[in-house]
């Protein structure tokens, strides 16, 4: 799946950002991995569980549904599986004496488990479990072209909202392709919710001059790491060094005077009319516009199959922009350098519309742009790590081969380079002539300095578990510093902490930051603070710009907050598979916080109904079971406004630990 | 597969021309001159009978001499030019999505082109059908009929690998996955046989679990019953050890319709451009098994901490891409063994499987050692490793028909294979041979096995050592031959194994590998033409040896070639010998190291002789 692999790797690049919505609970699918067997014999005893697995809504028997004593990577781990006969039917033989968690599982129902209390040598016989159908939120239509063609191995994406930084954000939740009919059927990933549809289209350029000055590396068996990291960031290269030209990951290019366009196989190809004049498809978004302000937005309902999203795709006439970009010490060689959209200030991170890296003069030419506002963006931040091999092994077969790569590579502690990181910002608006001479000045980033103080009687950290920690810092209003919504791995930024607990970092674009410390990097130690100059910055951030920013201390407390608690139902039996949210009283909370919140958080409770909310920082919040299928928004300030009507509040102190018992309205957990 | 059409043609053979050994000058590496006032410009259509334009067709032309690579995308009517181009030979192919890639003057998808040849100032027009593909699409399900969703499917064929038909993955622009219905759809496929598959996967919602059955219920019901009104201490004596009586059971590859079995999957014949709808996919549970084993060693030899333990399926199987840790995916499996050296597999399905176990020597470290700091040496890359400078190994040809298996794995050393290099020729031979690769890659029939053994590189002292070998049948092979040189011979005591092969046995190991390199490689060329004497690029020209011991899979004495427009064919590095000179009409790919085929053209042939550094100068005319 060539397409899709580029695409797919666009969530990586959301960085701390994708991992906010993956804290969230995932709709229960039923899946397991094949061939889990329990490797040890579990204890025996002579009780007797025998009962049938029934559908929610018909009560009709579920057959082949995988009925197992304890769960999969639960404590204590999973007995016997027993798969149920047509009539739904299961039995457990030898079973101790002990309070058990049967678990069910079964392809298209919501995965569910039961408590079950057996005495010495206890017989049950009529065990009825109750399992609910799934059905994936799914989104099909079909994409054709000017000339009604169908368009075919069209890359469509679904953007859905999380909430980040200065309010919702856009974010991928779900890709395909179209297929020879040019139709498309994608889950949308994070079930109901609010959803963009867009076929992306980012016009990837590369000066010829610079496939050629790779091509003689290669053939002289020289590294071109000189060029491929920026070509990487530039989508017009994945790293691959068996090709001959920087263009894996693409189908080949077209040749534009002394520039190539990547052909990639999910951007179609631009088109030459009789008078020379070339015509692009740029990025599209449902119902039919280029424009992410204009993109509709789809709220999607639990279990619904949104049909007929249909788009078609028209090419636009399309310009050259040239310039020149200009380093401190001189023209700015190889560079990545990126045209994005000015008006998707929603999206977690910035889409690409066009993307080329400068010659060996720092001259750069965007050869087919369609007309538009646009934001020109440069971001070259030093990076020295060292990568570790690892031993594989290949196995030989007469119908194939099947490589095994040893264990995970070992961390590394990274210093951070002398180098400077720059950066470079200019809006350019692109109109139906060629923009020339386009002046891009590149100028240093602002950096952070300080040091960190361990409040509290533990043992502070060694120097050894300072310099392996790494801090993160983000913008306030979420937005990714240095990646977008296409290609992949650009490097931000990075802090460093030193063996004495002195921070440093690298150059950050001007904008508002904020420390991001959702976990703390050192064990019994939790993040408590950040000030600068006395002035406290946790919450609040701090404006980079020209200026270095110094006399930072974070400081860490050994005195953790904790709320535990336990999910029951009406009956008092404690209820597995739900979600527990928190969230702060202070509206004021509900924003601006970088790219994950400290207070808003979500828990998945165990089987055995419980759940925890290590580190919280103190204060009031609301706590409550969240509904499920949960909206992919709620962390929206809309959402847990309408959320904190059936919470109940509790307080926090400092390093206090609470326990909170949860209960829920059905048996299935707060629908 | 039977292949209408084919016609073998009988030669003639032309007064040799040429027969000049000569030293052949480096080539200059710059760059041709990458313009000029050639031009190709044709038409794209689709191969219906209405010769519809095809539109936005992605067109690349590639320099034979390399050089030149362009890129253009066809009109709205289909046309499309390369202009500014050199005098010279070029290929030219056309794709786009959903359809076939075709070569032109190609005989079919999947077939060499025909260079096009064009003279400075010249203009060349072609025009070339790109068919529809075909396509495939049905449904996946589970054992009852309940669709499965976002599950990979595989379009399989058979191709010519090692020597023989080979189940193969249809490479193609858009891997089919089922969608949340659980229906999938291949499409772009050439015309041609398939067999389509699913395999278990993470993600393949079929859990491995023991049924329940009628039995047990049975059974279950009398002991609940028997408690009724009993004393609670005579229940303890019923409730026996017994197992319960259903079998453990799972997922397995499944060939549509339902088999796991590669050979009574039912083949799907596709026409250009067919839509075959309802190949449906079952998932068939077979029974389970679990392989468990010990991973012995000569004492101290190794520490068996985190050896590890891979398991693939030995046969034809369903190409899988992922394995499952400490449980079988497909067939395909890993794990560590402890400290005593035992390992388990879990979930493996019936089938016959290679185990094996390895240990190879630490990769010492590349380029400037690693900061200080790097706790490189601790983990990762050294665990898998301790103590070991020469590389273990032990394989185990396991067949699993659903109980339980147990596998000892004794490690033994593998072998080291000594090596140099002789220059043969004028040329100063090169003093850097730090680029020089030796590659022994173990010839693979459906019972033989390998572990693959790391490429040597050269000394510059004209040595290599090979290590890691285990007991093969291997090709060599060389990579980064310096400019000028090609490889030219490779004897153990004076004995070829460069076109035969390297038997390494399990003891013989004591193996002086030479390997020439010579500047001046026989040559053979010429011109095909049609009985009516005109250029007959439309033949595939295949040379092979009238010793049929040469008929070897990916020997080079046994070569096919396409002439360009022009008739010119060329055969370069070719061994001196005695040779027949065919030509064919149409010829699958490698199907020509088939020896059936070679004998079938030996008829239709002409006898030619090759002398050691010899350029020969060959022209053929088809009689009929």
């Amino acid at each position: 799946m060539r397409a899709s692999r580029s695409w797919v790797v666009a969530l990586v690049i959301l960085g701390a950002a994708a991992t906010l919505p993956a804290r969230q609970p995932v709709a229960a699918a039923g899946r397991q991995s094949p061939g889990q067997i329990a490797q040890a014999p579990p204890p025996t005893g002579t009780g007797l569980i025998m009962g049938r697995v029934v559908e929610a809504d018909t009560t009709t028997p579920v057959a082949g549904a995988v009925v197992s004593i304890g769960c999969v990577g639960a404590n204590p781990p999973m007995r016997d599986r027993i798969r149920t006969d047509s009539a739904g039917r299961f039995v457990f033989f030898n079973v101790p004496a002990a309070t058990h968690f049967l678990c069910v599982t079964k392809s298209n129902y919501a995965g569910l488990s039961k408590t079950i209390t057996l005495s010495d040598g206890q017989k049950l016989s009529n065990v009825t479990i109750v399992i609910a159908s799934t059905a994936d939120v799914v989104v099909a239509g079909r994409i054709v072209d000017e000339a009604n063609e169908p368009a075919v191995g069209v890359h469509v994406m679904l953007l859905t909202t999380y909430s980040a930084g200065s309010g919702p954000r856009f974010w991928q939740a779900g890709g395909g392709e179209t297929d020879d009919r040019g139709e498309y059927r994608i889950r949308a990933a994070r079930g109901p919710g609010v959803y963009i549809v867009m076929v992306p289209s980012t016009q990837a350029f590369v000066p010829a001059s610079t496939l050629e000055a790779v091509a003689d590396l290669r053939q002289a068996g020289r590294s071109t790491t000189e060029f491929q990291r920026e070509l990487i960031i530039a989508g017009v290269s994945d790293g691959g060094t068996t090709t001959p030209l920087p263009t894996a990951g693409t189908r080949s290019g077209i040749a534009f005077g002394s520039d190539v366009q990547a052909l990639s196989s999910a951007v179609r190809a631009p088109k030459t009319a009789a008078d020379g004049r070339v015509f692009a498809y740029p990025t599209e978004f449902y119902p039919g516009t280029s424009a992410a302000s204009q993109a509709a937005r789809l709220t999607l309902h639990p279990g619904e199959t949104k049909t007929g999203v249909d788009l078609q795709l028209t090419p636009v006439p399309a310009v050259h922009v040239t310039g020149v970009a200009m380093a401190p010490d001189g023209p700015a060689a190889n560079l990545a350098l990126r045209l994005v959209a000015s008006d998707a200030p929603d999206f977690s991170a910035d889409l690409d519309l066009a993307t080329t890296v400068t010659d060996a003069v720092g001259h750069f030419t965007f050869v087919n742009v369609p007309s538009g506002d646009y934001v020109l963006r440069a971001l070259k931040v030093p990076r020295a790590i060292a990568g570790v091999p690892t031993p594989t092994t290949t196995i030989e077969t007469g119908a194939g081969a099947a490589t095994m790569s040893g264990g995970p590579p070992p961390a590394t502690v990274t210093t951070l380079p002398p180098d400077p990181a720059l950066w470079a910002t200019l809006p350019i608006t692109v109109g139906l002539t060629d923009v020339k001479d386009v002046a891009l000045t590149l100028r240093p980033g602002a950096r952070v300095s300080g040091r960190l103080e361990f409040a509290g009687s533990a043992p502070p950290p060694t120097a050894d578990a300072l310099s392996r920690a790494s801090l993160s810092i983000v913008r306030r209003d979420g937005h990714s510093i240095a990646g977008s919504m296409s290609s992949s791995s650009a490097p931000a930024p990075l802090a460093r902490i030193d063996g004495a607990g002195n921070l440093a970092s690298q150059g950050f674009p001007a904008g508002t930051y904020i420390f991001s410390i959702y976990t703390s990097p050192f064990p019994g130690w939790t993040f408590k603070s950040a000030t600068v100059d006395g002035r406290d910055v946790t919450d609040a951030g701090f404006d980079l710009d020209a200026v270095d920013l110094d006399h930072v201390v974070l400081t860490f407390t050994d005195r953790p907050t904790s709320l535990t608690g336990t999910v029951r139902d009406a009956s008092r039996n404690t209820v597995a598979d739900v979600s527990v949210g928190v969230f702060p009283t202070d509206r004021r909370q509900w924003t601006n916080f970088g790219t994950i919140s400290r207070h808003i958080r979500s828990a998945r409770a165990g089987v055995d109904g419980r759940f925890s909310f290590p580190d919280l920082p103190p204060g009031e919040y609301f706590v409550l079971v969240l509904p499920s299928p949960l909206a992919s928004d709620w962390q929206s300030s809309t959402a847990l406004d309408a959320l904190s009507r059936t919470a109940v509040t509790t307080q926090l102190g400092e390093g206090e630990k609470r326990t909170l018992d949860l209960t829920t309205t059905s048996g299935r957990g707060g629908q | 597969m039977t292949r209408a059409g084919v016609l073998f043609g009988a030669m003639l053979a032309a007064v040799p021309l040429l027969g000049v050994a000569e030293i052949r000058q480096t080539r200059d590496i710059a760059r041709p001159a990458a313009t000029g006032d050639a031009r190709i410009t044709g038409m794209i259509v689709s191969d219906e009978a209405t010769n519809q334009p095809v539109r936005a067709a992605i067109v690349t032309l590639n320099g034979t001499e390399g050089g030149v690579g362009r890129t253009v995308v066809s009109d709205d009517a289909g046309r499309f030019t390369f202009d500014r181009l050199p005098a010279g030979r070029f290929l030219v192919s056309a794709s786009k999505r959903a359809y076939v890639t075709m070569n032109y003057g190609a005989t079919r998808p999947g077939r060499a082109g025909v260079p096009i040849a064009v003279a400075a100032g010249q203009t060349s027009t072609i025009k070339f059908a790109v068919p529809r593909g075909a396509v495939i699409t049905g449904r996946v399900m589970d054992d009852r009929g309940t669709p499965l969703a976002h599950q990979p499917i595989f379009v399989l064929e058979f191709r010519w690998q090692n020597g023989q038909r080979t189940l193969t993955r249809v490479a193609l622009d858009s891997a089919p996955e089922t969608d949340d219905r659980g229906v999938y759809r291949a499409y772009g496929l050439p015309a041609g046989e398939y067999l389509i598959a699913a395999a278990p996967g993470l993600g393949t919602p079929i859990n491995t679990a023991r049924d329940v059955t009628a039995a047990d219920l049975d059974r279950a019901t009398r002991e609940i019953q028997g408690t009724r009104g009993t004393p609670a201490t005579d229940t303890r004596a019923p409730s026996t050890a017994a197992a319960p009586s259903g079998r453990v059971t799972g997922p397995a590859p499944v060939f549509h319709p339902n088999t796991p079995d590669a050979a009574s999957a039912v083949t799907i014949s596709l026409n250009a451009g067919e839509e075959r709808s309802g190949i449906d996919v079952r998932f068939l549970p077979v029974p389970i098994s679990t392989i468990t084993g010990t991973v012995t060693a000569p004492d101290g030899a190794v520490a068996l901490t985190s050896i590890q333990v891979s398991m693939a399926p030995n046969g034809p199987a369903i190409p899988t891409q992922g394995f499952g840790i400490g449980a079988s995916i497909g067939g395909y499996g890993s794990t560590r063994a402890r400290a005593d050296g035992q390992f388990t597999l879990a979930g493996v399905s019936p089938g016959r499987y290679l185990l094996v176990a390895r240990v190879a020597p630490a990769p010492a470290p590349r380029g400037s050692p690693p900061p200080a700091a790097t706790p490189a040496a601790s983990g990762g890359a050294g665990a898998a490793s301790l103590g070991a400078t020469t590389t273990y190994w032990a394989v185990a040809d396991v067949v699993v028909n659903g109980d339980d298996v147990v596998v000892p794995l004794d490690l033994r050393p593998a072998g080291e294979i000594h090596g140099r290099i002789v220059f043969d020729g004028a040329l100063p031979p090169p003093a850097d041979l730090t680029r020089l690769r030796i590659s022994l890659t173990a010839a693979l029939a459906s019972s033989t096995t390998a572990l693959g053994v790391p490429p040597a590189q050269a000394h510059d002292d004209r040595t290599f050592v090979v290590t890691g070998v285990t007991p093969a049948k291997y090709r060599i092979s060389a990579s980064g031959l310096p400019m000028g040189w090609a490889l030219a011979a490779a004897t153990v005591q004076g004995r070829d194994v460069l076109d035969g092969l390297l038997d390494v046995g399990p003891d013989a190991l004591a193996i002086d590998l030479v390997l020439t390199l010579s500047d001046h490689p026989s040559e053979l060329s010429g011109t095909l033409q049609n009985p009516a004497g005109r250029p007959a690029p439309e033949y595939v020209v295949v040379v092979f040896p009238t010793d049929r011991a040469g008929w070897t899979w990916l020997s080079r004495r046994v070569q096919a070639v396409r002439p360009g427009t022009n008739g010119v064919f060329t055969i370069p590095n070719l061994p001196p010998g005695e040779y027949y000179l065919g030509a064919v009409s149409d010829v699958e790919t490698n199907e020509w190291f088939d020896p059936a085929f070679l004998e079938r053209l030996v008829p239709a042939s002409t006898t030619i002789t090759l002398a050691a550094g010899e350029k020969k100068t060959q022209d053929l005319r088809v009689v009929r």
